[in-house]
């Protein structure tokens, strides 16, 4: 936790030394980084990346996904306070993303954390009505993303649940 | 003595009586005739003193210090300044220390008897301070003399159109060292007339009371206020001092029986009424009640009645009434009565039984207007409460210990806010009637081109709490029950339901309601079925019988045996909604190929359906948000056939055409 946090100060101060001012066309660069650092396992510089763009770059293209990032990221090192900031930030924000219905899972994992027993339960409704689905010939219905930090998500709506995967890991089963 | 002695003396004692008293009476009678010559001068003299026309039959003079005013009436004083004023009285009688008028020519009333006095009341803030503490009470000299009034049969009116009458014989004392007493009995209240069986016995009207304190030099201290009568006792104390009234004291009513018989119209069991089986409500065997830790602060100024704080416990629940009364001939009114009033705002448990009931209105010619609201505080966010709200219009309330409550108005509209749900309900000619000896209650209503009828029980072995309760609706307009729940968009016909409503061990509703020769017509589901597979004839379905069974327990809903009836459609299955809004259903759908044949979609699939069913059966489950359900096709032959024969691409765009005309339906 200590190293986590260590690198996260020395990457914001770098930052601020030599990122700013910002100039325009700089967010897909930055996040064209933050996308090879994540693939190429180096979480902590791809954050950093990703966190430059939401800290300067509101209404970049990238925004949303940069901002999923940055929660996935504080979650992976157990901040749940900006985890939890980030992830509301994008379900008020961009309600319309493919990442919501995992902000609300990474919520509903928080809240279950911090044994708010009802706000995770109150989570998992807002996943379950996330999504309206006809199934007609198939048993479900499939939404994916993939994450900037590489992460795989799915999430299957069947009539009566709702299965989140992650990396083809199941995540949770939300019976309804 | 000798005997001759004896009898001269005897007689001439006999004589000097008998010219005594003649004297006495012909001075009596020649004081009279001169009086009533000069009655017209006298009623001047009055009326001015009292500041109000004044007339009476006649005034005599009854030896040796009475006076006799009959037949006494008054007009109403010009102006409005006054808090109370006599109209008219039988008789009054005043008497006066003859001594002391004679030797010191100072004429004190020490005593005055009013036979059937009528005294209309406009302030009682006034009437209070100026009377009790005032007039009759007020704080004199320790040499004053004694001073007592009697009221016999008196009428005591108020109210605009003299709605409020009380009743009274009363008797005030004061002594000379500032001690009061008053002793007496009052009736109080009057019944609404639904025809017989609704009157009161008489004499069970009338309460007794006894009061005891003394004059201070700012008011009354309250050493004993007792009320009583067979089953009813209550004994306060405290003080009235300026315009601050403090009370403290207990309460008891014990053995209470149901003296008298529901109102005509009311009367009769509700079993049979309509299609239902209800089991009759458990009666109560609990007839007494005792209230404790009773202690009011209310302030009495001028035409405001404010109630600072008021808190009493019934049955060991604790009870808060806070608010303001004002007015004279139409009370303004704002109450708040809470139970468990300490646990408002910081509870750690969920408490079924806290709850608030506020009164905002108007009270004119006896009768209210205005809005009453009951929160259910239950859950141990207060913020986060169901409300019912009714907004009455002329709504008229009796109260008797021993015969009950009758209520009665015309029309009222009631919501009731869960959530983010509301419900209207809109009631006419309401009525209902409450026993307080037996716990037990009925009303009647029309509702929505029907009528509905309850009765129920309450549950006073923890408070005021309702225990069951039977409601049976018949014919009401299917139509216009979607103000009570949107769920009822598009159902039409007279419906007829049967509803218990039990909180034994927790409260749920149950019940059933049918809807005979009704149509749907524009209900969403049907809507995207017609339209998707090109069928007119869902748009508007008649049916000869629409039936389902509810269940609503804490903040779950579960539909169940629904079934509905019809040439060519047929629909059965169940929804549920649990606490977070989320609906679990299944239904199946039967279409005949008659209406099947109207689809130029369908009628090449006619191959796959089995020749020998004259219905296609469609099952679905449904499942999400209510508002947008998801949406699965179950299993069958002839969906198998169906899949067997579509390519993958087209079963996706199948799905994605019920999508798009899903979302446009939902907008």
């Amino acid at each position: 936790m200590k190293k986590y946090t260590l690198i996260i100060l020395i990457t914001l101060f770098f930052n601020a030394l030599f990122f700013n001012p910002v100039f325009a066309g700089e967010d897909k660069d930055l996040y064209s980084k933050g996308i090879e650092c994540s693939r190429a396992k180096s979480v902590d510089f791809a954050f950093s990346y990703f966190d430059l763009i939401v800290r300067n770059y509101p209404d970049s293209k990238f925004f949303p996904d940069a901002l999923f990032a940055v929660g996935e990221y504080y979650f992976l090192v157990n901040d749940t306070g900006p985890a939890a900031a980030a992830f509301n930030e994008l379900i008020s924000k961009y309600p319309g993303s493919g990442a919501v219905v995992f902000a609300f899972f990474y919520l509903a994992q928080i809240a279950e954390r911090q044994k708010n027993d009802n706000l995770a339960k109150d989570l998992e409704t807002r996943i379950v009505k996330a999504k309206t689905n006809f199934l007609i010939f198939k048993d479900f219905k499939e939404y994916r993303y993939k994450s900037a930090l590489s992460k795989k998500y799915k999430a299957r709506y069947f009539i009566d649940r709702v299965e989140i995967f992650i990396d083809d890991k199941l995540g949770a089963k939300i019976t309804f | 003595m000798s005997k001759n002695t004896y009898r001269r003396t005897v007689s001439r004692l006999l004589r000097g009586s008998l010219i005594v008293a003649g004297s006495i009476v012909f001075g009596s009678l020649v004081f009279n005739v001169a009086v009533n010559i000069q009655k017209t001068k006298i009623e001047r003299d009055i009326s001015a003193y009292l500041g109000q026309p004044v007339t009476f039959r006649n005034i005599l003079y009854f030896p040796p210090h009475c006076f006799i005013i009959n037949d006494i009436s008054f007009k109403p004083p010009s102006g409005r300044g006054r808090s109370f004023f006599f109209n008219r009285a039988r008789k009054v009688k005043i008497f006066f220390p003859l001594f002391q008028f004679i030797s010191g020519g100072d004429f004190k009333i020490t005593r005055i008897y009013i036979d059937k006095p009528v005294i209309t009341v406009n302030n009682y803030g006034s009437f209070s301070r100026e009377n009790i503490q005032g007039r009759l009470f007020d704080y004199t000299p320790e040499e004053a003399e004694d001073f007592s009034v009697v009221l016999r049969n008196a009428l005591f009116i108020s109210g605009e159109n003299n709605f409020l009458k009380i009743g009274a014989d009363v008797v005030f004392e004061k002594s000379r060292n500032n001690l009061i007493s008053s002793y007496g009995r009052i009736r109080l209240g009057k019944f609404i007339n639904f025809g017989a069986g609704n009157k009161a016995p008489a004499e069970d009207n009338f309460l007794e009371f006894s009061f005891s304190g003394y004059r201070t030099k700012n008011g009354v201290n309250i050493e004993n206020l007792e009320l009583k009568k067979n089953y009813f006792y209550a004994k306060f104390w405290g003080s009235f001092q300026q315009d601050t009234l403090r009370l403290n004291g207990v309460l008891s009513l014990s053995n209470l029986i149901a003296a008298i018989n529901f109102p005509d119209k009311l009367s009769g069991a509700i079993g049979g009424f309509g299609e239902t089986n209800m089991p009759h409500p458990y009666f109560s065997s609990r007839k007494s009640f005792d209230i404790f830790d009773f202690d009011c602060l209310a302030k009495i100024n001028g035409k405001t009645i404010t109630l600072e704080n008021f808190t009493f416990s019934l049955q060991g629940v604790p009870y808060g009434l806070r608010g303001v009364i004002s007015g004279d001939k139409a009370y303004l009114l704002n109450f708040k009565f809470s139970s468990y009033p300490a646990q408002r705002y910081r509870r750690e448990v969920k408490n079924l039984n806290v709850f608030d009931l506020g009164v905002l209105g108007a009270v004119k010619s006896g009768k209210f207007s205005g809005k009453v609201y009951y929160d259910f505080l239950q859950k141990p966010d207060y913020r986060d409460f169901t409300r019912l709200v009714a907004k009455f219009k002329d709504l008229s309330l009796g109260v008797n210990l021993l015969a009950g409550l009758r209520l009665y108005f015309p029309e009222a509209k009631i919501s009731y806010k869960a959530g983010k749900n509301t419900s209207r309900i809109f009631l006419k000619d309401f009525m209902a009637a409450g026993r307080i000896g037996a716990g037990d209650f009925k009303f009647s209503s029309y509702l929505y081109d029907g009528f509905l009828r309850a009765e129920g029980v309450l549950d006073f072995n923890r408070g005021l709490f309702l225990k069951s309760c039977n409601i049976a609706v018949k014919g009401a307009d299917a139509g216009k029950l979607v103000d009570l729940s949107p769920r009822f968009k598009g159902f039409h016909g007279k419906c007829d339901a049967g509803i218990v409503y039990n909180n034994y061990l927790f409260p749920f509703l149950k019940g059933n309601f049918f809807i005979q020769n009704g149509c749907l017509k524009d209900v969403s589901f049907f809507n995207w079925l017609s339209d998707f597979f090109i069928l007119p004839p869902l748009k508007k379905i008649d049916f000869d019988r629409l039936i389902a069974q509810f269940v609503i327990k804490d903040e779950t809903v579960n539909i169940e045996k629904i079934k509905l009836n019809s040439p060519d459609v047929k629909l059965k299955g169940s929804l549920s909604v649990n606490a977070e809004g989320l609906v679990s259903s299944r239904l199946s759908l039967l279409l005949s190929k008659n209406i099947l044949a109207a689809s130029p979609k369908f009628r090449p699939l006619f191959g796959l359906i089995d020749k020998n069913s004259f219905f296609l059966d469609f099952d679905f489950q449904l499942s999400g948000s209510y508002e947008a359900m998801n949406f699965k096709w179950l299993d069958s032959d002839f969906k198998k056939k169906l899949h067997a024969l579509l390519p993958a691409m087209i079963e996706r765009s199948v799905e994605h055409r019920i999508e798009e005309l899903v979302a446009k339906i939902n907008k």
